[in-house]
């Protein structure tokens, strides 16, 4: 049977398989050759220089860009976390299934509607004189600017990243044995107890899993920080659509795209291993 | 007490998370039938005029009609390629699986201004960026995931003697793919290509990145946002937004039905005539 | 054996380094009902699995009708299986599924649909032909199972343990109704099982597999009273097994002392020799019970305790020097008579015809 299988499984396995390496895995590859080419007169020549490389890494602007990115990335995975967890915990234990199944379906409604259209959106609630402000100025407070600043784009990545981390984080927390919460209430854990000492162990690989998804969304965001964060300092992300689109600079912006892949490669392994790694 | 109150505390946070969560696309809704040109409170009155403007415009026409022809053969093409991958990953042991599995499932988690500078630069090599056609490869290869993805899930329902028993019946593997897990994953390649779909009406960055001249709707958005304050924008947002839940309200029916089947089979005594008839219409 | 319409010869099966099923041969004749039994992990629904062709035997070969079946695949053979999950068709009709096996043999619609119907009628599926499966009770999906491998005339069917789903009742029922259908057609089934008042009550012939190894080949009645080996004796559970040396061996019985005494055993083929140390056992439904020796062999035991099985009860006796509890198979009626309590101190006796050697007889 086993030669049997491998012939038959060629016919499924090259169209896919051929597809997400012709369009998937050489574009990527393609990347880190063409951080060592040069472009000569707006033009794109095959070469082998090591001066993209010196030129992005040797800038403090390069370096103040990555450190901003990886803190307001960061700041959106805790944020996203910690928002999402009372709701989380309560969607998983204090509805009926019912109720679960809809609250979740409701999660799934914004992946239909448009990114950009909902930061719009937030522009008219965060600017200066928008929504948020009017209604403070209704209770007699003074009106804070929010739109294009830090706060701006931990909003914007908040909205990108909350319904799916919520989603994960239920869906986690659902899956936990009700039996092993009975038991721990029954050996005299309290609520509070139970819920530190039992369900977040229990529940530990959702709610990393969960942030690293933030942390990559917000990582790669460019709409936020540009829209919402007014694009200074600016991101990663933004510094990618810049050298690119103005100058024709792709080899520097492969750079910045390698370096930001190999930070989320870094950052995934070792979210996978805190989330399983200490389980057997 | 404190129990009771630790709940309704729940709640209500949870309904303000909801709030959050739910308040920007009701805004765009609501702004997108007011008056002012400034999305501000007070509202200044009901207006059709963004609407009115916003399928006048010819880019918005054209960009409409090019998402429509892109997102149709991506979902075709990436859920046919996605259940060969999930196919593959169920069915089949072989040296490297869990590379190819990962090599299937990575690039949603690519952000997109990497996977749109590398299809960029990659396809102009090609002489393909600009075209039409890099922003449909560069989709299918966004939108394949998802679809295999759900497709693998439906999979993991199979039992895997149904493929044997089809085999025991003189069914060739050919045969079995065909006759037996098609038809098992019906509802879910229904669903998978309406997601795809979806995923590719939606996506604005890759898409910014290699259609050039070719713009899709969502690149239109990110062109009007670039611009000045544009309620456009939240003309066209809900449109997409009311087209999609249509979408995904039918895809919710398809499977709606297969529950109400499952359901029946929970109680094989006396199933309610109503599902019994649309039992009958299915199967047969 | 050449006369066997399946011939299992010298097969074996190895995952790896594991070792489903060890070499082995037997043949399944025309229209018998052959029982596969053993616990789980035996190697008995392997040795199933290989002859639909869902395994290939990592040696020998399987041959029906005197054809190697070797590297024939699944889809290539007649040899269909109920599932022990009954793998029906959730997507497709009763009648669908019943004709699925027609279908891909190129049987056209109307004929197909007409046998498919023919076969839902005989076993009283008629009315639902149009059903979706899944609507359908446990019991009646076993029976679409069952015409869906019957419908397209095979000279042996498999069955991998169809019955352990169902309630006791419903198994009872469907035992007689697989008898009667196997009778009526005079095919041929195998029909493996992890019950032993499955497999004795239907089966013509019953293999009992353990470890991959086949412990014993024999009627039902055969292995009731003559064991093959301990392993036999232990899983079928109705004997106690004794050890002894032989002191004599006579012409009809042998001799042997034991740690209760002196014994006598039948001689059956026995070649031991003098002073040999011999494993026996005593049928449990052959062992008197009373205050005095009723027969040649007695020992002296307390009453420990009881359990009904049916009409029949098995008391439990320890005698001192034996490891096991002496096991003894009465009547309900006879123990009822005895009045024992736990406690009591019996004597219990057996004729010599009651006690053999392994293997010993034919």
């Amino acid at each position: 049977m086993s030669s049997n299988t491998s012939r038959r499984r060629w016919p499924l396995l090259l169209p896919p398989l051929l597809w997400q390496l012709t369009f998937f895995l050489l574009p990527l590859l393609f990347l880190f050759v063409i951080s060592f080419w040069s472009v000569v007169n707006f033009r794109l020549e095959p070469d082998m220089t090591l001066k993209n490389w010196d030129f992005m890494l040797s800038r403090s602007s390069f370096w103040s860009a990555y450190g901003h990115t990886w803190a307001l990335a960061l700041g959106a995975a805790v944020v996203t976390t910690c928002c999402s967890f009372p709701a989380a915990c309560s969607l998983a234990f204090t509805v009926s299934e019912r109720t679960r199944k809809l609250a979740l379906m409701f999660l799934v409604v914004p992946f239909f509607t448009s990114y950009l259209v909902r930061v719009y959106s937030w522009q008219a609630f965060l600017s200066d004189n928008g929504i948020v402000n009017a209604l403070l100025s209704l209770v007699g407070l003074d009106g804070l600017p929010m739109l294009n600043s830090d706060f701006g784009s931990l909003v914007g990545y908040v909205t990108l990243a909350l319904p799916l981390v919520t989603l994960v984080q239920t869906m986690g927390l659902a899956q936990i044995d009700r039996n092993l919460i009975e038991a721990a209430h029954n050996l005299r854990a309290g609520p509070v107890r139970t819920l530190f000492e039992v369900i977040m162990p229990l529940a530990k690989p959702s709610l990393v899993v969960g942030a690293l998804f933030a942390f990559i969304l917000a990582f790669g965001d460019f709409v936020a920080p540009t829209y919402l964060g007014g694009g200074a300092p600016p991101t990663l992300s933004n510094l990618i659509i810049d050298t690119t689109k103005s100058g024709q600079q792709w080899p520097r912006a492969a750079v910045v795209a390698i370096v930001m892949i190999l930070t989320l490669v870094v950052t995934s392994l070792a979210a996978v291993r805190l989330a399983y790694g200490r389980r057997k | 007490m404190m129990l009771r109150l630790g709940r309704w505390f729940g709640w209500a946070y949870t309904g303000y998370t909801f709030l959050f969560i739910l308040a920007p696309i009701a805004a765009s809704l609501v702004f997108s039938f007011n008056a002012d040109r400034f999305p501000s409170l007070p509202l200044k009155g009901f207006t059709m005029e963004w609407y009115g403007g916003t399928f006048t415009d010819p880019l918005v026409i054209e960009a409409f009609q090019r998402s429509v022809m892109v997102s149709i053969p991506v979902a075709l093409l990436s859920t046919i390629l996605g259940f060969c991958a999930a196919y593959c990953d169920f069915r089949f042991d072989f040296r490297g699986k869990s590379l190819f599995s990962l090599l299937m499932l990575l690039p949603p988690t690519i952000p997109s201004v990497i996977m749109g500078l590398g299809m960029l630069s990659y396809l102009s090599r090609m002489s393909l960026a600009g075209e039409v056609w890099a922003v449909l490869i560069s989709h299918v290869v966004i939108a394949l995931p998802f679809a295999m993805a759900m497709i693998r899930l439906r999979l993991a329902q199979m039992d895997s003697a149904l493929e044997e028993a089809s085999w025991n019946l003189r069914a060739s593997p050919a045969q079995t793919l065909w006759h037996v897990v098609l038809p098992f994953c019906k509802q879910s390649l229904v669903a998978a290509f309406l997601i795809t779909a979806a995923v590719s009406f939606d996506e604005f960055a890759v898409a910014w990145f290699v259609s050039g001249l070719n713009e899709t709707v969502p690149v239109r958005v990110l062109v009007f946002l670039q611009g000045q304050v544009s309620p456009v924008i939240n003309a066209i947002g809900t449109a997409v937004f009311t087209s999609s839940i249509l979408l995904v309200a039918v895809g919710m029916a398809f499977s709606g039905m297969g529950k109400a089947k499952r359901a029946a089979a929970d109680t094989p005594a006396q199933p309610p005539c109503g599902v019994l008839v649309s039992n009958n219409g299915l199967s047969l | 054996m050449s006369e066997a319409l399946v011939e299992i010869d010298r097969v074996a099966k190895r995952f790896g380094d594991y070792t489903a099923v060890t070499e082995t041969s037997f043949g399944i004749g025309q229209g018998e009902f052959l029982a596969i039994m053993g616990s789980s992990g035996c190697g008995k629904t392997t040795m199933l699995r290989m002859l639909a062709g869902l395994e290939e035997p990592s040696a020998g070969e399987i041959r029906l009708e005197g054809r190697s079946q070797k590297g024939l695949p699944p889809w290539r053979r007649d040899l269909p299986l109920v599932w022990q999950s009954l793998a029906l068709f959730p997507f497709l009709s009763v009648l669908d599924n019943v004709g699925f096996g027609l279908k891909m043999r190129g049987v056209a619609k109307v004929e197909r649909d007409r046998r498919s119907l023919a076969w839902l009628h005989k076993l009283e599926l008629g009315e639902f032909a149009s059903r979706n499966v899944m609507q359908l009770s446990g019991g009646q999906r076993q029976r679409v199972a069952l015409a869906r491998a019957l419908v397209t005339e095979p000279k042996v069917l498999l069955l991998d343990e169809p019955l352990s789903a169902l309630d006791a009742h419903l198994s009872v029922r469907m035992q007689a109704l697989l008898r009667s259908l196997q009778r009526e057609l005079g095919i041929t089934f195998v029909y493996v099982t992890h019950s032993q008042t499955e497999a004795f009550s239907m089966a013509d012939r019953v293999v009992i597999m353990s470890r991959g190894k086949v412990e014993q080949i024999g009627s039902p009645q055969a292995i009731y009273r003559h064991p093959a080996n301990r392993f036999v004796a232990e899983f079928i559970g109705n004997v106690t097994i004794l050890r002894g040396s032989v002191a004599e061996v006579g012409e009809q019985a042998v001799r042997l002392n034991t740690a209760t005494g002196a014994m006598s055993v039948s001689r059956g083929n026995f070649a031991g020799s003098h002073g040999a140390p011999a494993d026996f056992y005593v049928n449990a439904d052959q062992i008197a019970i009373g205050d005095e020796p009723r027969h040649e062999n007695h020992v002296r035991a307390r009453f420990l305790s009881h359990k009904f099985i049916g009409n029949m009860v098995t008391l439990f006796l320890e005698v001192p020097g034996i490891e096991d509890d002496l096991k003894v198979i009465l009547p309900e009626r006879t123990y009822d008579c005895l009045g024992m309590q736990p406690g009591d101190s019996v004597v219990a006796s057996w004729p010599a015809a009651a006690a053999h050697f392994f293997g010993g007889a034919a």
